[in-house]
């Protein structure tokens, strides 16, 4: 019998900051077997903000 | 039993076997031979229907005394031989036999009615007019709709098919089943609200299976709460789901959306706005980002077939992100997270 010990390995963003990778966004990131933490930074919850409105402005294009 | 009658009616065909007495004798012959009245114009002749006599004058179109019942012949249509005769039977009702109006009802047609009969005669052939000329107005529109160089119910270009806000459950009445090679921006800004309701009331289908295309294709329809499955296993150009339920505010099931095996097909977008999403069942696999952030209402059992659909990875370098929002994580218990994250997948908040 072998025993692995699965790890989760978990991101929380500081106050009133947002975590990504360029791509996707979130407070709490849960990183895949693969993913490193210094594929996250931070960015503000206005830049946030902004980058979602421009994404869904795009879409009305 | 007795019943009324009254106007005056036109025959509808000429009749055979009608037997008529004339003032000098009795007699009887078919009414469609050819008998000339008019050269008897000083006497009167009898008519005979269904035991009822009738005297007309043969001089005059209108008529005359009757002596054994309230019945007037339109003299010279009916004399003159012509395909269609008359008989007018005055304004006021007249008690007649049973058999006798049923036999004016199923040989003849009333044309002169009082204003009442005529407004109610009206009401009802408008509502049958209207009905005829919707049927015969949408028949005309799908075929149009719907055909392929002249081919009925061929169309397979739905690009913008039902683009806008005039579309609704009142006029999305497709009348053919739906093929479509290209489904992008197919239902844009629509007003249905259960898409697959409305298609089951049309007896139509809408197979996407040969779609290579459905970006936008239920984009903003704001109304739109049930989808049913879309085969989406030819969907290989045009940004593939991008903002393919953006903005589908009410939608809360889709029955089913199947992928290709191949991992290859993009969601950017596809579920931005899509707040009351409960139900989704995937089949095939889910090999790029995808966000289901706004999807805050998601079923455990949807929130399965998602991580169940996600692509297992083995370090292709690539980060791989699954958006689930805060209020779906909760959902899922530590097993499930280190499932997803087994699988190579990061899930954001």
């Amino acid at each position: 019998m072998k025993t692995e010990i699965i790890e989760i390995r978990k991101l929380l963003a500081s106050d009133k900051m947002v975590l990504t990778n360029g791509e996707a966004y979130g407070k709490e990131i849960y990183l895949g077997k693969f993913d490193k933490e210094e594929n996250w930074s931070e960015i503000t919850e206005e830049e946030y903000q902004a980058k979602l409105a421009e994404e869904q402005e795009e879409a009305l294009i | 039993m007795s019943k009324t009658i009254q106007g005056k009616w036109q025959f509808n065909k000429v009749l055979d076997g009608f037997t008529f007495t004339r003032d000098d004798g009795p007699g009887s012959m078919f009414i469609n031979e050819d008998v000339n009245f008019t050269s008897n114009s000083n006497s009167y002749t009898y008519f005979e229907i269904c035991g009822v006599y009738t005297t007309a004058n043969t001089s005059y179109m209108d008529y005359d005394s009757i002596d054994n019942g309230p019945i007037y012949a339109g003299g010279d249509s009916w004399l003159l031989g012509e395909e269609y005769r008359t008989i007018d039977f005055g304004t006021d009702p007249q008690e007649v036999s049973e058999e006798f109006y049923n036999f004016f009802v199923a040989n003849a047609r009333l044309i002169l009615q009082t204003i009442a009969e005529k407004l109610q005669v009206i009401t009802e052939n408008e509502q049958r007019v209207f009905d005829a000329g919707k049927k015969a107005e949408y028949d005309a529109f799908w075929d149009e709709f719907q055909a392929k160089n002249g081919k009925l119910g061929a169309r397979d270009d739905y690009q913008g098919g039902f683009y806008g806000v005039g579309w609704n459950d009142e006029t999305f009445k497709p009348k053919y089943d739906m093929n479509p090679s290209t489904c992008a921006s197919m239902f844009v800004s629509v007003q249905i609200t259960d898409l697959d309701a409305s298609l089951k009331q049309c007896g139509v289908t809408l197979d996407t299976t040969n779609a290579e295309r459905v970006s936008k294709m239920f984009f903003w329809a704001s109304k739109l709460t049930k989808i049913p499955t879309l085969n989406c296993t030819n969907v290989t150009r045009g940004n593939y789901f991008e903002d393919a339920f953006n903005t589908a505010t009410k939608l809360e099931t889709i029955e089913k959306i199947i992928l290709r095996e191949d991992g290859t097909q993009t969601f950017s977008g596809a579920f931005t706005g899509a707040k009351a999403l409960k139900n989704i069942t995937f089949e095939g696999v889910i090999g790029q980002n995808i966000d289901f952030k706004d999807c805050t209402l998601l079923t455990h059992e949807s929130l399965t077939s998602i991580i169940n659909a996600l692509q297992q990875y083995n370090g292709d370098g690539k980060t791989h992100t699954v958006t689930l929002g805060q209020a779906n994580i909760s959902k899922l218990s530590e097993q499930e997270i280190a499932f997803v994250t087994q699988k190579g997948w990061t899930i954001s908040s």
